[in-house]
């Protein structure tokens, strides 16, 4: 079906960040794929408070191994950052670090594509950051 | 702003039934900020402690090399300076010593064909990546080589801001006095 929808622009803007090139009806539907994959299912009862503590528990684990896998590649991009040229980091600026960016680069292509999110994520803000830091001592006088 | 979109009916009817609010931009605008509040990573960016010192390391490194790479754009653009015609120069200037706007409306045989090739008679390996990208014409991204194209305009931008100055000194040279016109004894 066609509709038309109001969406605040900021709203718009945090959205369209998360997912790149896609359109604004490939966009919509997966935020309302998303909506209905993460509503409880129709029998589902309330969880009680010993399963709201396991879940807590549960969670927290998740996302010490995502903060784990995150800080891994961060760990990678550093050491993967002394093999590469100033050039080199330019043109993955100018691919803007996407992950086609990281992956069409000789030497990351295999890590990029293996790892986990969190983990491509790290090597991406670690590349990211050295480059930034170079550019911003750039803009001060050398010496 | 307002959107006109398209969704499958079975998908619309499935979030309809899922979320029960009135109104299409209330759905959609529900199923986005969800879709931002889960997007949010659960770990904390930046460096991990204890790596700053790499990373700190690796930015003094990466500074230099950017400088050296600047610095071999600025000797390129100082040697070209001595053999670009000045229509090259003022369109260079037109289009605000940008490259970009020039390459994504290439003409053959306009000036990047010529600062390419003239890029390619100097034959330095610095000037290599800039080079390429100047050879794909409209395809070309001079983003990817924008330290080297950044030192390389930046001298002839200088040198034809000087030459301006310069020819205007010698005009206001050559004009004849206004004494000279006025008829007045020497």
């Amino acid at each position: 079906m066609k509709l038309s929808a109001h969406v605040p622009d900021e709203l718009w803007a945090k959205a369209a960040a998360l997912q790149g090139e896609a359109g604004p009806s490939q966009l919509v539907q997966l935020a309302l794929r998303h909506l209905v994959e993460r509503s409880r299912p129709r029998f589902a009862g309330e969880r009680n408070g010993d399963q709201d503590q396991v879940l807590a528990l549960r969670q927290s684990r998740v996302a010490q191994l995502a903060q784990g896998a995150y800080d891994e590649g961060y760990a990678a991009g550093l050491r993967r950052c002394e093999e590469l040229s100033w050039g080199d980091l330019e043109r993955l600026a100018a691919g803007s670090w996407s992950a086609a960016a990281l992956a069409a680069h000789p030497g990351l292509g295999a890590e990029a594509r293996l790892a986990t999110s969190a983990f491509r994520t790290g090597l991406r803000d670690a590349l990211r950051d050295a480059w930034l830091g170079a550019l911003h001592a750039g803009l001060e006088p050398p010496g | 702003m307002r959107l006109s979109l398209y969704v499958p009916d079975a998908l619309w009817l499935r979030a309809r039934e899922t979320y029960r609010i009135s109104g299409n931009s209330r759905l959609v605008q529900a199923a986005l900020e969800c879709l931002v509040a889960d997007g949010r990573p659960s770990y904390l960016e930046g460096p991990p402690p204890g790596s700053r010192a790499d990373l700190h390391r690796l930015q003094a490194r990466l500074t230099e090399a950017a400088r050296a790479v600047y610095e071999a754009g600025y000797e390129a653009g100082l040697d070209l300076a001595e053999v670009l015609d000045w229509w090259v120069l003022d369109q260079l200037a037109g289009a605000q010593w940008r490259l970009d706007p020039l390459l994504s409306a290439h003409i053959p045989g306009g000036v990047v064909d010529d600062l390419r090739r003239l890029l390619v008679e100097r034959g330095q390996a610095a000037s290599g990546d800039l080079v390429a990208e100047l050879e794909r014409g409209r395809d070309g991204d001079v983003r990817r080589a924008a330290t080297f194209a950044s030192g390389l305009l930046g001298a002839l931008r200088d040198c034809f801001e000087a030459g301006s100055a310069v020819a205007v000194v010698s005009e206001i040279r050559d004009e004849p006095p206004e004494s000279a016109e006025g008829g007045l004894p020497a």
